[in-house]
């Protein structure tokens, strides 16, 4: 048997999932296994149970403060569907606003506050300014376009939902509030200012990939599988749609699979170092059938783009790559396409003469046993599944949120990363940077941790066989 | 003068969140050329949002440990480096501020004295007090 070394991470993140990386040398200094632990329980599939189902968005609400919509909108679904119900027209155009507004709030911050101070800063410059303060110091015309664009995105929630973190606004069956004309004209007022930021922010990054392009082409890079909603015709879908399953060669597994079966096709399984569950798809068996989600398989499954901005970075996306891209990297790069493609199918839907009109809710008895509620979050593919006994209580509740999707996805680009960066028993600064930025690519919410300003404790541990610590890196707080 | 009234906090905990209190109570008063805002944290965002105006009160709970029911401080413009970018102090939002355009609105806080953390949207009755007393103080300023 061959006796392995550990390299442990901890904590690499400070977020509603607290998390650790472990990776395991063999006896030569070679990787052999590389873990992204998440070590925070929160329970919310379980202390559900029992509540009534219309509670539930307001409870899931609360997994987190960057992604409340997310969790709010794909919760209404499900009891949209518990109810029985198809909500009104103007309904789902103000939920795909808010929804909207969503995406680009959390693409901004990802881009702007997480992510961009690595590129502009330097990878390995002092952790104490690579963040966005630093960034606010050294580039601030840069980081106030970025703060302005997220401000544009909380302000269409806030007008839409009535406030910016945790709005009740997707209530089951529509919503509780209608937009105004003059909240629209509001909003409308606020586009062209957030589309040249986000237009700024995609040169931006593309003249970074063209100046680092050995880089950013292979940064984490692996074949997968991806998964994600698209609309009848394949276009990029956010809000509704149907399930697609590509292969790593982008050829379709399963298309336009009704998000109500998605058991059909995913099984989850579980590992004793996580709380993460782990999702794959069946038919290929747990580890192989893993997938990828959120902006970068998103991009990787879509035929084409619905607005016309956007479709033009598309294709730009898909030229000379033969269709997939695999780095981690590019989820950035999708990251800021979908923000143009949000801001463009935002001025759609102010422009729908029915985004003012009242008619908003339905009301309904229960009617069904249970609901699935799908749709794409910034992150990735959300889905929330309730069975409630004959009172509308919560039986059982599985959410499968996008974090969970890309676990494998993760805990493999760690290991890429690792393969490349950790030497023998050599620990070098460079490798957490890497470590790090290779998690930061797939905006989990543990991004906001794995960016802390410069005060994230990180300590890493080369211990031998024996438990003795052979080597030490440490950034201190 | 042009006037920002920020009430932060956690308002699923009680007496954290009585800065929303605070400013729920405030916009009865219609109080001229204030605006007001609510906010679970303060964000980098709050260095955009600050902007534009002449003074900026900040009303936020304190721990139970502090000395008095609620106290008031001067904000200068400075920064600090701390664990998580969403948390700011009000101190770097107004340092933010000054970074990004070169100038920042005058800062004070206001601090109530919070008894009560536990989860809940009630208030103990002594920082329910000390609120009614910040209100006051922060009428006279708009009104003086």
């Amino acid at each position: 048997m061959t006796d392995t070394n550990t390299i442990t991470i901890n904590p690499v993140t400070r977020i509603e999932g607290h998390a650790k990386i472990t990776i395991h040398l063999d006896d030569v200094g070679n990787v052999s296994d590389t873990r992204f632990h998440v070590v925070e329980f929160r329970g919310f599939e379980k202390f559900s149970e029992g509540r009534f189902f219309a509670e539930m968005p307001q409870i899931t609400a609360r997994i987190c403060g960057i992604c409340p919509v997310s969790h709010l909108l794909a919760s209404a679904k499900a009891c949209d569907a518990i109810l029985g119900v198809d909500i009104p027209r103007p309904a789902k155009l103000l939920r795909e606003l808010l929804h909207m507004g969503q995406l680009t709030q959390s693409h901004a911050l990802s881009f702007f506050h997480l992510s961009a101070p690595d590129l502009l800063l330097g990878w390995d410059s002092d952790p104490a300014t690579r963040n966005v303060v630093g960034l606010i110091q050294k580039y601030p015309d840069i980081a106030r376009k970025g703060i302005r664009l997220r401000q544009f995105g909380q302000e269409v929630i806030k007008t839409t939902g009535g406030r910016k973190i945790h709005p009740d606004f997707p209530v089951p069956g529509g919503v509780n509030k209608a937009l105004t004309v003059k909240e629209r004209d509001i909003l409308r007022a606020g586009l062209p200012e957030a589309m040249a930021s986000a237009k700024f922010a995609l040169e931006l990054l593309q003249k970074y990939q063209a100046a680092n392009s050995e880089e950013t082409n292979t940064f984490a890079a692996f074949d997968s599988n991806y998964m994600g909603l698209v609309r009848p015709d394949g276009a990029l879908e956010h809000y509704d749609g149907k399930l697609r399953f590509t292969d790593l060669h982008g050829n379709t597994i399963e298309d336009q699979i009704n998000p109500s079966n998605y058991l059909d096709v995913i099984g989850e399984a579980t590992e004793p170092w996580s709380y993460l569950k782990f999702p794959f798809i069946k038919a290929q068996g747990y580890p192989d059938g893993m997938y990828r989600v959120g902006p970068l398989a998103r991009l990787n499954i879509a035929d084409k783009i619905s607005t016309p901005e956007a479709q033009k970075a598309f294709t730009e996306w898909r030229a000379g790559s033969n269709c997939i891209r695999t780095s981690s990297f590019h989820y950035h790069w999708a990251r800021l396409i979908e923000i143009i493609y949000a801001l463009e199918r935002t001025a759609e839907l102010l422009d729908d003469s029915e985004i003012t009109s009242t008619d908003i809710i339905v009301i309904a008895e229960p009617k069904n046993a249970e609901g699935v509620g799908v749709i794409e979050a910034p992150r990735g593919t959300l889905f929330h599944h309730y069975w409630v006994d004959e009172y509308g209580r919560i039986e059982k509740a599985n959410l499968i949120v996008a974090t969970g999707h890309n676990n494998l996805a993760m805990n493999h680009a760690v290991r890429v990363i690792a393969d490349k960066y950790v030497k023998a028993r050599e620990l070098k600064e460079g490798m957490l940077n890497r470590v790090e930025a290779a998690i930061r690519c797939y905006d989990p919410c543990l991004s906001c941790s794995t960016h802390a300003v410069g005060k994230m404790p990180l300590v890493v541990e080369l211990v031998d066989p024996n438990g003795n610590v052979v080597d030490t890196l440490r950034r201190d707080a | 003068m042009k006037t920002l009234i920020i009430g932060y906090g956690n308002n699923s905990r009680n007496d954290d969140g009585i800065g929303h209190h605070v400013i729920a109570e405030l916009a009865k008063r219609a109080l001229l050329g204030v605006t007001l805002e609510t906010a679970h944290q303060l964000e980098v965002d709050y260095a955009e949002t600050v902007r534009g105006y002449d003074r900026v009160i900040f009303v936020d709970a304190a721990i139970p440990e502090s000395q008095a029911p609620w106290t008031r401080e001067e904000v200068r413009p400075g920064l600090q480096s701390h664990a998580v970018a969403h948390y700011m102090t009000p101190a770097d939002i107004l340092g933010l501020c000054q970074t990004l355009h070169g100038c920042a609105p005058t800062g004070v806080l206001f601090s109530i004295r919070g008894n009560d953390f536990n989860f809940g949207t009630t208030f103990s009755p002594a920082t329910q007090q000390a609120a009614a007393e910040v209100i006051e103080q922060i009428i006279k300023m708009e009104t003086a």
